[in-house]
């Protein structure tokens, strides 16, 4: 991901295990408080995703204009085009057989742990994922403390999602209704734990021309509006069963299931 | 002016069949098409083990997947100039029919262009 002009970025390597390489791109302003971290998951590579995905790249502008400390990364092999002597696509096609993402998601544990160090070691992690990048997030939420998590069309129908649905507090889902992978009424009543639904407009999985839109959405979901520091949504929906947290947008349904 | 979409299929893309498309992978079999909206042509290409083992114009797409594009966008793509995806996300390009298919041709496809870019429709397809 290219970084911008108008805020500060850098590119962190983190070796997670010998010849593979990871580099987290990392955005803040002057004045971006440390005391949290969002991670932006991108999604399958096999599909095209890196952190150049068009979804990917508006959460992360958006955060850190707001202004939230915000990364993304590119899973194994996505920059190289091949992880050791194995072509990107080939090892990613394993992967998809043995449907054991467990080197993915030790990476991203491996990234995040060391951005954050590099930050501020305390600061409360926040996860926005789109598309495949919500199995990885929802998996790495298990290893690591995550204070919220937004996912953006979760692929329901590729992946069971529903065991992992207990890492993260009170997961956040946005779905377009029309999107084959996760349509409407795809998560009603998906696991045990209780989340939040919402509904934004979109034609299909892609969300082309309305990312924008939708990273804002996603974000004052999370945070609020911008600048603004919630207290702790899980509690604050606790008391009230029937609301989602965040406010809702105009035109964007949302739904307690 | 454009050279004409068979100097691509018939003559470029005709020297790359029967290998595979990328280097060490041959994990994708799929039928599909690429639509010339602007042209009103259709190609019907047949990908066995990561190998394109046929193509051939016919009068109705065929297979899984059809991409639609209009012939200047789709000589920048082959040329290596834009990526499939990004010409996708910028609705220069549309994927119909199997999406996750079409996601995944259009990523292979996409490093194939980068490695052999067909520039002015030429016949060369000498690597990159």
């Amino acid at each position: 991901m290219g970084v911008n002009a108008d805020y500060l970025g850098e590119i962190i390597t983190v070796e997670t295990e010998p010849g593979v390489a990871l580099q987290a791109t990392v955005g803040y302003q002057d004045h971006t408080p440390l005391d949290r971290l969002l991670v932006v998951f991108p999604p399958h590579p096999s599909l095209g995703g890196d952190s150049a995905n068009n979804v990917v790249a508006a959460l992360f502008r958006q955060a850190v204009a707001r202004p939230v400390l915000a990364m993304t990364f590119d899973y194994r092999g996505v920059r190289e085009g091949r992880v050791g002597e194995t072509s990107l696509l080939a090892y990613w096609d394993r992967l998809e057989e043995s449907r054991d993402f467990r080197p993915i998601v030790q990476d991203a544990v491996a990234v995040i742990r060391r951005v954050r160090d590099s930050f501020n070691p305390d600061a409360a992690l926040w996860f926005a994922a789109y598309s495949f990048g919500n199995l990885v997030a929802l998996q790495a939420a298990r290893e690591v403390a995550v204070r919220g998590f937004a996912g953006i069309s979760p692929p329901v129908f590729e992946y069971d999602i529903a065991p992992l649905l207990t890492g993260v507090p009170l997961p956040i889902f946005w779905i377009a209704p029309q999107d084959a992978f996760c349509p409407a009424g795809a998560l009603d009543g998906l696991g045990t734990g209780r989340l939040c639904v919402r509904e934004f407009p979109s034609e299909d999985h892609f969300f082309r021309g309305s990312e924008e839109a939708l990273a804002g959405r996603v974000l004052e979901g999370l945070f609020g509006e911008a600048t603004e520091e919630r207290p702790a949504d899980e509690a604050r929906v606790s008391a009230n069963r029937a609301v989602c947290s965040g406010p809702a947008a105009p035109g964007v349904g949302g739904t307690d299931v | 002016m454009h050279p004409p979409t068979s100097d691509y299929f018939g003559h470029f893309l005709a020297e790359h069949m029967n290998r595979p498309l990328l280097d060490g992978y041959t994990g994708l079999d799929a039928d599909f098409c690429i639509h010339f909206r602007d042209l009103g042509e259709h190609w019907n290409l047949r990908l066995r083990a990561g190998q394109i083992v046929g193509v051939a114009p016919d009068s109705a797409p065929r297979g899984a997947v059809c991409f639609e594009v209009d012939q200047p966008v789709f000589w920048e793509i082959v040329g290596g100039q834009a990526s499939p995806q990004a010409a996708f996300f910028a609705r220069r390009t549309e994927i119909r029919g199997d999406l996750f298919l079409g996601m995944k041709l259009a990523r292979i496809l996409g490093l194939f262009f980068e490695r052999f870019p067909c520039k002015d429709g030429i016949r060369d397809g000498r690597e990159r």
